[in-house]
């Protein structure tokens, strides 16, 4: 046996980032009694018809009423997060509950609402445009239903907005100050120089043909409904907007393949992530990751007035817009329960992220939300009982890591001591057999010696064991073999894949009948160094030897656990790739 | 009439860029290497210029973007140095000036072969400047991240 050091192994942990994975609790519903379909498919047609008669509805209650059109739309403007790492989690509850209040009003209690696969089908969904033959067609925000002016809009709304801010409660009005309006005044509207400037007003358009692109170059409606990549001659504005570039299925699942959760919002990081980055509160802007800054950020400012401003829920397509995102954000979680990873901020940005609270919500009741309001809260599908068909991105989600391989847990053995001061307690063999992605990417990399950008992959091996009575004083060494042979450490054709350890259990005590824990190494290193020494061809297995060790260097604790491993149970290794 | 669907071609950018292309390009000379990642700050010549040395003929699908201060309703364009896209930053959402951000973006593949590194310049548009040269202290950092 070698030498293997505990402070090699723990440099090494570091160096190749394992990763630990515990059962989530918010686990993936799949037997939701509503399903949201793709917009453009036959199935979403009645959910479609239900989505107008709603929607006219809402537009034709009164100013007053918590669910007109409008002030359901004021609602994003006071606490949409945008730029930070709350962007997904406010978004799952305003259509969520929206989602309800539009089964309320359109009769229908079966009513799902559809999404929007920009990348699929680039282009507005048919069904949103007025035409001649449908000039009056409420879900084209141009039409006649909405507030032609921004005059006609102050006259219902001005005092409606003022009495609403004054009814406020002080944490509400807090949040209002955070975002930037301390008042009454500066909420409905602000002026600089006498231009306005900020506030409600602000962002309803000056006329409602501007709702969609609407100039003498280029113009959103019915004969023309693509996402395209605008030309800088095409926008009034004067630059470019790559609409469709943007919304390609390669940005998508680019987006959707980060392991973490969110970026720190400065200095050095080695990961990516699917969230924005960290902020102190939602009103703050730090960033964007993939998903909110390409799709979504594109797509909402190639639409027009309507969908580039904060009042953006005004057009109708917001909402089969921000189903797709919350989508992806269902594929991203359902893939990363897949491969053993978290869904979850680190531990220690739980508390900062799970304690935000958004207090802006109405129920299908017309109520203020109350009691459900944190962000650890908006996480949850649950409340909504929903699932999504599948759509672009959906490909990625992969199985369930326990379908990937089936691994055969051949052997457990005591072994001799490896290294003074440190004790190898039991060992296995595992020879799961590749998956095919695996098995082919493993061929092109021998194939094609150093992977280019396209096939280089992460892979991930989580191996499944009940502890030993004394979880938390070892280390859990991975070791990595083509099936071929056995993997035993310092054979030449064996290469560690991982190390690790727990932490804040000292002294815990495990018994045989705890329920398995998940840990989820990163091989990849170790399967590039076998590929690179031409181990690894289309098929091969791959061997895993686990191997514990003390982390008390020559500690007599050693030796008391040196028994008590051999009450922990391995029961698997599972492989994929990402 | 139905308008024929466009496309963000090189020609069609780079008659948009013309001006600033010209000005920026003047100014470029020559910039020295820097190992990855590159910090804007640290360029001594032209502040809207990265050059990033990679060790293959790929250009990295995603990259590392910060920035800093920004005027209000800014973008980010950036610029493969023939004028083709690399990449950019949309802002959604953001009232008044843009506070300093991070962003994860996705590059598009160079028209161009690539030997040794690239050499990207970063424009901020505005509704009041048009497109210009980003200036010092507005992109302050791009580096490739790796493939997953």
């Amino acid at each position: 046996m070698p030498d293997i050091s505990r402070r090699h192994l723990l440099s090494t942990a570091a160096a190749l980032g394992v990763a630990a994975s515990l059962p989530s609790p918010m686990l993936a519903n799949t037997q939701a009694r509503f399903v949201r379909k793709n917009a453009f498919s036959p199935d979403a047609i009645p959910d479609l018809e239900s989505y107008r008669r709603a929607v006219e509805a809402m537009l034709n209650l009164p100013p007053d009423h918590p669910h007109n059109w409008y002030r359901y739309a004021m609602i994003h403007m006071s606490d949409c997060p945008h730029g930070n790492w709350w962007f997904f989690a406010w978004h799952r509850p305003f259509i969520g509950y929206f989602e309800q209040i539009i089964r309320e009003y359109s009769g229908d209690s079966n009513f799902a609402l559809p999404y929007w696969d920009w990348s699929a089908e680039p282009k507005i969904p048919p069904q949103f445009f007025v035409t001649p033959s449908d000039p009056d067609n409420p879900l084209d925000p141009t039409s006649g239903h909405y507030y032609e002016t921004q005059a006609d809009f102050a006259a219902d709304f001005e005092q409606i907005v003022k009495a609403l801010y004054a009814s406020y409660t002080p944490a509400q009005k807090a949040q209002l100050t955070l975002r930037g309006y301390p008042d009454a005044d500066s909420y409905w509207a602000s002026y600089n120089n006498g231009a306005l400037e900020d506030g409600i007003l602000a962002n309803i358009a000056t006329n409602r043909a501007l709702n969609r692109w609407n100039t003498a170059d280029y113009k959103i409606d019915y004969q023309n409904p693509d996402l395209v990549d605008l030309t800088a001659q095409q926008t009034p504005w004067g630059r470019p907007v790559p609409a469709k570039t943007n919304v390609e299925p390669s940005k998508i699942r680019t987006g959707i393949k980060a392991p973490d959760f969110a970026m720190p919002a400065s200095g050095a990081s080695q990961s990516v992530y699917f969230n924005s980055p960290i902020s102190a509160n939602h009103h703050m802007f730090t960033g964007s990751a993939e998903i909110e800054g390409f799709p979504h950020n594109t797509t909402h400012n190639f639409l027009g007035n309507a969908m580039q401003s904060l009042m953006s829920p005004v057009d109708p397509i917001f909402f089969l817009h921000h189903c797709n995102v919350d989508r992806l954000w269902d594929v991203w979680e359902q893939r990363q329960r897949n491969l053993g990873l978290s869904t979850q901020p680190l531990t220690g940005d739980q508390q900062a992220f799970y304690s935000e609270e958004f207090l802006f919500y109405i129920d299908v009741a017309g109520q203020p939300v109350t009691g459900h309001t944190t962000a650890r809260d908006a996480m949850e599908i649950t409340p909504f009982d929903y699932s999504y068909t599948p759509g672009t991105g959906s490909e990625l989600i992969g199985a369930p890591l326990s379908r990937v391989v089936a691994a055969n847990f051949t052997a457990v053995e005591e072994a001799a001591p490896i290294a003074a001061g440190s004790v190898s307690l039991a060992k296995g063999a595992l020879n799961p057999t590749l998956t095919e992605e695996l098995a082919l990417t493993a061929n092109s990399l021998t194939n094609e010696g150093l992977p280019n950008a396209e096939a280089a992959r992460d892979y991930l091996a989580t191996v499944t064991f009940i502890p030993p009575a004394s979880a938390g004083s070892l280390v859990y060494e991975l070791y990595v073999a083509p099936g071929n042979s056995e993997a035993v450490p310092g054979n030449a054709d064996t290469v560690l894949g991982g190390t690790f350890e727990f932490f804040g259990m000292r002294g815990a005590k495990h018994s045989h009948h705890a329920d398995p824990l998940h840990i989820t190494y990163n091989i990849t290193d170790a399967v590039q160094a076998l590929n690179g020494q031409g181990l690894l061809e289309k098929d091969t297995e791959l061997s895993f030897a686990m191997v514990t060790q003390s982390n008390e260097v020559g500690g007599l604790e050693a030796a008391a656990e040196a028994t008590q491993m051999r009450d922990g149970q391995l029961l698997g290794v599972s492989v994929a790739s990402i | 009439m139905r308008l024929s669907p466009p496309s963000l071609s090189v020609a069609a950018l780079a008659a948009a860029l013309a001006p600033a292309l010209g000005a920026t390009l003047s100014l470029a000379g020559t910039v020295a290497l820097a190992p990855a990642p590159l910090m804007a700050d640290q360029m001594t010549e032209d502040a809207a210029l990265f050059e990033i040395p990679l060790t293959t003929s790929d250009v990295p699908e995603r990259w590392r973007l910060d920035h800093g201060p920004l005027p209000a309703k800014a973008q980010i364009t950036l610029l493969y140095e023939d004028g083709s896209a690399f990449s950019g930053v949309q802002f959604f959402g953001q009232r008044g000036a843009i506070p300093p951000g991070r962003h994860q973006i996705i590059a598009e593949p160079p028209t161009q072969p690539i030997r040794g590194s690239i050499r990207v310049r970063a424009f901020i548009w505005t509704p009041t400047t048009g497109l210009r040269p980003a200036t010092p202290g507005e992109i302050t950092l791009l580096e490739p991240l790796p493939a997953r």
